[in-house]
Formats: structure tokens, sequence, C-alpha cells
């Protein structure tokens, strides 16, 4: 069966409203919790260096979690971005075929009047006129289809960027979960430490590597974004920046009674 | 030299009247492409990385739809100027075949 264009929406839609609870999860349960434990009595009596120390690792463990909520929230904020960019892209490759079936109709092989008139307008028209509106016609086709190839992209990275992101939160809630109850049971502070101490700043770092990837990802949009407007600003197909008008006087005399002979004659 | 046959006036006359058609086909199909494009424009989110790639993007669709609207209107041009010959071809026709009939 065909993967549609809905199926994928709607794949990436799930994978969205996850993220959203993962990082309310994060938001409203984890770090209230980790920072409960960062600020209350811990439940047993340790060397105030000690206790001093794991003051320490659960601040900077909350830190660090504070550091990567406000980063998912950021980019929460262009989740529904690709979903607008998919349909658009969708809609654009219509546009990029519309404009290949018209360069198609205009072809001479396509066309009655090649075959039924000659003379200097009709040589006017054909040679002329017809070539600049199918060039035109082409180049409106491949500028959609540049354009819904930048969308398709965008969309595309975007969608990778938050099915990265969802991993990295579904790893850190199940850490900080974990590690937050061992650590309140006051059996296993060590481990739980560590799991705060280490694993939380490396799913830090990855989230950070996932921005920065992203944003090769944006500098690769600017990449196609001076492509699609090569294509739709193509001077010597559209001059001056505007659809090629052939003068309707060029081509348009079929009288004989302006001292000339008419410039459509038929083909006998 | 002999004139062409009026079916073969008649078919030529055709041609261009059918052609016409063929103009008034495209003018449709570009005022879609612009309708299409206008409703392409993708409203600025608040967002860290794509703002730019988006004011880009609607950059370029804004001049497509311009030049789509420009296209449908040079096409309906065609179309009639198209129509104006073998209208003119006609009652040059008609006139001719009078002034034959009269004598």
């Amino acid at each position: 069966m065909a993967y549609s264009i809905r199926d994928h929406i709607e794949s990436y839609e799930m994978v969205l409203a996850r993220v959203h609870t993962l990082h309310a999860r994060l938001r409203d349960e984890l770090i209230p919790r980790v920072a409960g434990l960062a600020t209350a009595p811990l439940g047993f009596v340790l060397p105030p260096i000690v206790t001093a120390s794991i003051r320490a690792s659960l601040q900077s463990a909350l830190e660090t979690l504070r550091y990567i909520e406000s980063r998912v929230e950021l980019h929460l904020w262009s989740g529904p971005l690709p979903i607008r960019m998919q349909i658009n892209a969708d809609a654009w490759t219509s546009v990029s075929t519309a404009a290949s079936v018209i360069a198609g109709d205009l072809r001479w092989e396509n066309r009655p009047v090649p075959a039924r008139w000659r003379g200097l307008a009709a040589d006017t028209y054909e040679q002329r006129v017809v070539p600049g509106q199918i060039a035109a016609a082409t180049q409106l086709g491949a500028a959609a289809q540049a354009i819904a190839v930048a969308l398709n992209w965008v969309a595309m990275s975007v969608m990778l960027f938050f099915a990265g992101l969802l991993a990295l939160l579904a790893q850190l809630l199940a850490i900080g979960a974990g590690a937050v109850a061992t650590f309140a049971s006051g059996l296993g502070i060590p481990a739980a430490l560590m799991a705060l101490g280490a694993s939380i700043p490396m799913i830090a770092t990855q989230v950070a590597v996932l921005t920065t990837v992203a944003a090769e990802g944006h500098g690769r949009a600017q990449t196609f974004l001076a492509d699609m407007r090569t294509k739709v600003l193509d001077g010597s197909e559209f001059p001056n920046g505007r659809w090629p008008y052939p003068e309707p006087a060029r081509y348009n005399d079929a009288t004989v009674s302006d001292g000339d002979p008419s410039d459509w004659v038929v083909i006998r | 030299m002999t004139q062409p046959t009026p079916d073969v006036i008649e078919v030529a006359k055709d041609a261009l009247y059918r052609e016409a058609g063929l103009w008034d086909e495209q003018v449709g199909r570009l005022s879609d492409c612009a309708f299409q494009a206008e409703h392409s424009i993708i409203d600025l989110y608040d967002v860290v990385q794509f703002n730019d790639f988006l004011t880009g993007y609607n950059e370029v669709t804004r001049v497509f739809a311009r030049l789509c609207t420009q296209g449908s209107l040079v096409t309906r041009d065609v179309a009639q100027t198209l129509r104006t010959v073998a209208n003119t071809y006609e009652e040059t026709d008609d006139s001719l075949r009078a002034q034959f009939d009269h004598h």
C-alpha cells in the first residue's frame, strides 16, 4: 500500500504529541521532584562534605534538566511547521504538474494552427510568441518543483529532529525517574547520583548536537531558498521579473485592405 | 494564383478558434496556479531557526503568484488576438464572397 502524505503527517503528529507529553512530564514531574530532592533535608545522616557534594550534584542535574526543558519548549514552537510545509509541498507539486501540462499543450504538435497557417504574422506567432510562453510555463514548473523540494526537505529535517528529540526525552525520563526513586529510597545513592550526574548531562549534550544538526539543516534550507529564487526570478524567461508579453501588433494583422496582403496566409 | 477553396478557409479559421480555446484553457490553469500560490504563504511562526527561510519562501511565493497572474492575462490576450485574426479573416472572406456573388 502506498504511504500517503496523510499517513506521513499522522505519524508525525503522533511523534509530536508524544514529545509534548514527555516535555510536560519533564517540566511538571521530574524537575519538581529533583528540585525537591536538592532542597529537602536528606532522610539520613552523612558527613557534611558528602551532603554538600550530593546537593551540588543534584543542583547541577536540576540545572541540566531545566536547560533541556527550555530547549525542548523552544523547539516545540516549530512543531506544527513541517505539517504545513508538507501540505504546501504537495500543492506545489500539483502546480508544477499544471505548468508542465501548459507547456505540453502549447507544443507545436498539439496545436491546430501550425498545419493551417503561414505568412509573416503566423511565423512570428510560431517562432516568437509561442516559444516564449512555453519557456515561461516550463520555468514556472521548474520553480514550483524547486519550491516543493525545498519545503519537503525542510519539513523532513524538522520531523527527524523531533523523532530524535522524542527518543532522548523518553531516555531522559526513564533515567531521571529511576534515579529519583532510588535516591528517595536512600539505597544506591551513588548509582542514583551517577545517573543524575553523568547520564543527564550526556543527554543534554545529545540534545545540543541534535539542535546543531537542525541548524545545519537550516543552512541547507538557505541553499534551497537560493535555488527557488534563481528559478522564479530567471531573467531569461521572465524579463524584468515579468511574464513575457508578446505584442499583439506583431501577429494580429489579418486584414487585406491595408495595402499589403494578410500576414496570416492559409496553407492550401 | 488561385484562392484557397472555401472549405480550406473554413478549416483554417476553425483552427484559429480552436487554438484560441486552447489558450483559454491555459488562462484557467495559470489562474489556478496563482490562486494556489497565493494560498501557499506560510505565516511566520515564532520559531528559532526557520523564520528567515519562511520569509524568503513567502517572498518567492508572492513573486510566483504574480507571474502566474500576469501569465493568465497574457494568455488571455493571445487567445483574444487569435480570435480577432479569425474574425477579421471571416469578415474579409464574407466581404469577398459578397463581391463575387454580386458580380
